[in-house]
């Protein structure tokens, strides 16, 4: 009868306990799945606006595939101003073109867009999405052109 | 015996617990991952991959060469004018952006193609015609006397697989397309000052839409297109005596539901050998898709070809395979 009593109440203690905590790894999860959300839905803002178009039209040879350098600073701005305080980014654009001969994509920097000192500051928690955009706003050079975007989106320590 | 029962019992509880904690987690795993933004962010490209290809392949029927930095990128110029061509490079395309798709959206077991259907017109043209095998431009019509309806469009179905998300199935109808309305007005003309000044024209404009599944095979009805003013562009073409001439317009007001008013002025080099006054009206939307109603008549041939500023071939005019 004691066993009986002693179980039932282990049991008791467990439910209890489970009740009031919460399960393993789920904010984790949750987290992840906002992140990612609110970069596609950034993304997706975007592209409705045809933002990707404005920015590639205004590449020079002054500005384009600067290495280690964001220099797209409008769509940073845009960015900044869209995503919630203290939340950081780096966005990056390729353009995607086609080899006949091999049959493989290659992609080509383009240049990015950031927040923060990519280069020195690493994120204690992000995540990251891909997503593609076909240019179909003017100019025409743009226009028909298949980007690559990698948006990381996360906090600092 | 007795505790032996009450320990089996026990177990039996604990791993209920345990089941139950797994279906939370399993829960939470499947309810969490992006599968509505991925897919949405996928049927949106192939919207916009559509629209791509069809621009392409309009403008290179239109003007090779006005467009060259965007129609060079696909086909080359001996195949301008040449809509089956133009089909074939809008399938090369979708191919690369299919590849693209499937890499950038590889964590996810992505799994994409598109079936090309057919979509019935006959409500946006008011004649029977319909969109298959990927893109038709219906762009010439000598029907009725009071308007004339031409259009452009594209029609695929997406299917789309997530299998790392345990998403299969997903297909979607996408059509993408731009439908022009010119309600013909005859033009006085005072042959003796040889040009014609604040001309009105009115045309309504509509494009993609929505798809009625309720007729056999599903039919389109567009959606009027309020955004020609400030994202795309309108031209009017006449027939002066022996060439084709653009129109000044001076005026363009937006009246609502697609519809627009044009006040235009044109001269003519010699009135005496124009018998009627044809136009040509070109519209563009804002993704470069353009459409082109004309009041082509059978009087046509009076006017000698179309001139090197209309890069319209002369002998294939009106489009065999896209009447």
């Amino acid at each position: 009868m004691e066993a009986v009593l002693a179980t039932f109440m282990v049991v008791a203690i467990i439910l209890l306990v489970m009740s009031f905590t919460r399960p393993l790894r789920s904010p984790y999860i949750r987290e992840t799945t906002d992140l990612r959300r609110l970069a596609y839905n950034l993304l997706s803002y975007m592209a409705e606006n045809n933002v990707f178009e404005l920015t590639l039209s205004r590449i020079s040879a002054s500005t384009g595939s600067t290495p280690n350098q964001c220099v797209f600073y409008d769509l940073g701005f845009l960015a900044t101003a869209s995503l919630p305080p203290e939340t950081l980014y780096k966005l990056d654009i390729y353009n995607v073109t086609y080899d006949n001969l091999s049959g493989n994509l290659n992609l080509t920097w383009l240049g990015c867009a950031s927040n923060y000192n990519w280069s020195n500051i690493g994120l204690v928690e992000s995540e990251s999405v891909t997503y593609t955009y076909v240019c179909t706003g003017g100019p025409d050079k743009i226009r028909g052109n298949i980007i690559y975007i990698r948006l990381t989106i996360g906090f600092s320590g | 015996m007795v505790v032996a029962a009450i320990l089996i019992i026990g177990l039996f509880i604990m791993s209920v617990l345990v089941t139950v904690y797994k279906t939370h987690s399993l829960f939470l795993r499947t309810r969490s991952p992006v599968v509505r933004e991925a897919v949405g962010a996928i049927t949106a490209d192939f919207k916009r991959a559509l629209a791509t290809a069809l621009a392409m392949a309009t403008r290179a029927y239109f003007n090779y060469s006005e467009f060259i930095d965007f129609t060079g990128k696909f086909i080359s110029q001996n195949k301008a004018h040449n809509f089956v061509a133009a089909r074939q490079a809008a399938l090369n395309f979708l191919e690369r952006w299919r590849q693209a798709i499937v890499y950038t959206y590889g964590e996810y077991g992505v799994q994409v193609s598109y079936n090309l259907g057919q979509l019935d017109l006959s409500g946006e043209l008011g004649r029977p015609r319909s969109v298959y095998n990927l893109m038709k431009a219906y762009w010439n019509y000598n029907g009725s006397s009071n308007q004339i309806v031409s259009g452009s469009y594209a029609y695929a179905s997406l299917n789309l697989n997530l299998t790392a998300m345990g998403f299969y199935n997903w297909t979607s109808d996408i059509v993408v397309g731009l439908t022009l309305t010119v309600y013909n007005k005859s033009l006085q003309l005072n042959k003796a000052k040889n040009y014609l000044y604040n001309n009105n024209i009115t045309i309504n404009v509509r494009r993609d839409g929505y798809i009625n599944y309720s007729t056999n095979p599903p039919s389109l009805v567009g959606d009027p297109y309020d955004s020609l003013i400030s994202k795309g562009w309108i031209r009017i073409y006449y027939n002066d005596s022996t060439r084709w001439k653009l129109a000044k317009i001076d005026d363009v007001t937006y009246g609502g539901l697609g519809n627009y008013s044009i006040r235009f002025n044109m001269s003519l080099s010699d009135s005496s050998k124009v018998k009627r006054i044809i136009f040509l009206v070109v519209v563009s939307d804002d993704r470069g898709i353009i459409v082109l109603a004309s009041t082509y008549k059978s009087d046509i041939p009076t006017c000698k070809g179309l001139p090197e500023d209309l890069d319209v071939p002369r002998n294939a005019y009106p489009p065999s395979n896209s009447s």
